[in-house]
């Protein structure tokens, strides 16, 4: 089995604060592992530094042997927490432009996601709610044939019954040779679909590895045991 | 993938600019209808509409500058646009090359709006007195006047120095954008963003009269050809090295919130 992903000796200083302290992480083909921490625990810079957005002050990321840039940019789809798309556009005109821009990218698939939650292409993102918003993200990005998916939060700001939607759609939808790298703090829901779990503590990997094996040897669910490792 | 960007950053720029260009042109119409009718009060009235839409093109034409920038590249937006598989470079020239075609554009409608207000057959025929072969010769005996060195060298490299001064404007709003936006600065982007462009604006100024002064002193002219093509030269070099600045500054700093 290949590595998709690998963090060297990679440290990140912001001015002198440390936010990531000598992190070694390797992540191989077909897992879906979640990165579990509160916040301030270095899981947004991580991310940032695998998507190209900021440069290790120390270390290598490496995207299969790539550095971050134009080649593993278009392997990895990226949902970021935040609504990053341009307000002005139409539904139709997103998938255009995903489509232009990623050569992966399944435009079929991702408009009959978009039915099934009665979404039409003529509509406009500006008028449509923050959830429906999140939606359309997420399913863009699951629309992609990526290796790397990377979903920072893609359930936070969503109903009960949309998670699950979510959910459902990301175990439908990627392959024995992607992974994806779920980062949240909402444990006990994705805990029953991750393979693996690294826990992030103040720039740190405090714990890490498969959830049954966790699970087994610490006689508790992992929700249960973020609880003990990151009390307040 | 620089055609793409420039795809795209001319369809999220042309729904602002479109609008104006059309109503432009319609009440320069509707002003022409109002003066062959001697219909005075509709003539004033659209006289004014007319300024005051030329006076906001202008005003909008630097505001999409400063929000196609920071907006769709350091604001939330950010997080798509430096994700996309493309050069960062690439995108930093979308945006100036489409501003540049807008600015072209501008002045397309400029000049059809006059035709339209002013155009008949006195006019035409007015203009075409003009252009004679003899005027251009006056044109070109007068420059060689003025200027002192060879008419042709000024006729080619003036409009190249005006197309790299309007670059080197749009590159310094950048710069400063860029600049304003690094972690040092938190929370205070836009207050060091103004910052910033009042420093390089000043900087830029003294360095031109130090430059000036050089040139002076080692006995060059600007009424020369070399005067000349070392004023372009020193545009072009300018432009370059805050094209590469600019570039810098996003990939190895890019501070997205």
């Amino acid at each position: 089995m290949e590595t998709i992903l690998e963090l060297k000796n990679v440290k990140k200083f912001y001015g002198k604060k440390e936010a990531l302290k000598e992190i070694n992480l390797s992540i191989p083909e077909g897992k879906i592992i979640g990165l579990l921490g509160p916040n301030g625990s270095g899981k947004s810079t991580m991310i940032k530094l695998i998507n190209g957005l900021l440069e290790p002050t120390n270390g290598e990321v490496l995207i299969r042997g790539n550095k971050p840039g134009i080649e593993s940019k278009k392997i990895i789809a990226y949902l970021p927490e935040r609504t990053y798309l341009n307000d002005w556009m139409s539904v139709e005109q997103l998938l255009n432009f995903f489509q232009d821009f990623y050569s992966d990218f399944d435009y079929n698939k991702a408009l009959n996601m978009l039915h099934s939650l009665q979404i039409n292409e003529s509509d406009k993102l500006k008028t449509m709610s923050k959830g429906t918003k999140e939606k359309v993200q997420l399913i863009l990005v699951m629309s992609r044939k990526a290796d790397l998916y990377i979903l920072d939060e893609p359930i936070g700001g969503v109903d009960p019954a949309a998670r699950d939607y979510i959910l459902k759609t990301i175990i439908k939808n990627y392959s024995e040779t992607s992974s994806i790298l779920l980062a949240t703090h909402l444990i006990q829901e994705i805990e029953n679909i991750c393979d693996n779990v690294i826990f992030l503590s103040q720039g740190k990997i405090v714990l890490e590895g498969s959830v049954d094996e966790i699970r087994e040897e610490k006689g508790k669910s992992i929700d249960a045991l973020f609880r003990e490792v990151f009390i307040c | 993938m620089l055609g793409k960007l420039l795809k795209y950053e001319a369809k999220a720029t042309a729904r602002t600019f479109i609008p104006i260009y059309i109503a432009l042109l319609i009440v320069s119409a509707i002003n022409r209808v109002f003066r062959m009718n001697n219909i005075e009060m509709g003539f004033t009235l659209s006289v004014l509409v007319i300024v005051g839409l030329f006076i906001a093109l202008g005003v909008i034409t630097l505001i999409m500058i400063i929000q196609r920038f920071s907006k769709n590249l350091l604001s939330d937006e950010g997080y798509l646009m430096f994700t996309l598989p493309v050069k960062i470079s690439d995108l930093i020239l979308s945006k100036l090359i489409i501003s540049f075609l807008w600015t072209v554009i501008s002045g397309i409608v400029a000049i059809l709006a006059i035709l339209i207000l002013l155009g008949d057959a006195t006019f035409f025929s007015q203009i075409k007195e003009l252009i004679t072969v003899a005027n251009w010769n006056y044109f070109l005996e007068g420059i060689r006047q003025e200027f002192g060195g060879n008419p042709i060298f000024f006729i080619v490299e003036v409009p190249i120095i005006s197309l790299c001064m309007y670059i080197n404007t749009v590159l310094m709003i950048y710069l400063s954008i860029s600049v304003g936006q690094l972690p040092i600065f938190n929370k205070h982007r836009v207050l060091f963003s103004f910052i910033t462009y009042f420093i390089i604006t000043t900087v830029g100024q003294w360095a031109i009269m130090i430059i000036g002064n050089i040139i002076d002193y080692s006995g060059f002219s600007i009424s020369s050809n070399m005067g000349l093509n070392l004023i372009t030269i020193g545009c072009i070099a300018v432009d370059i090295a805050l094209f590469m600045i600019i570039n810098f500054i996003l990939k190895k700093h890019l501070n997205l919130e």
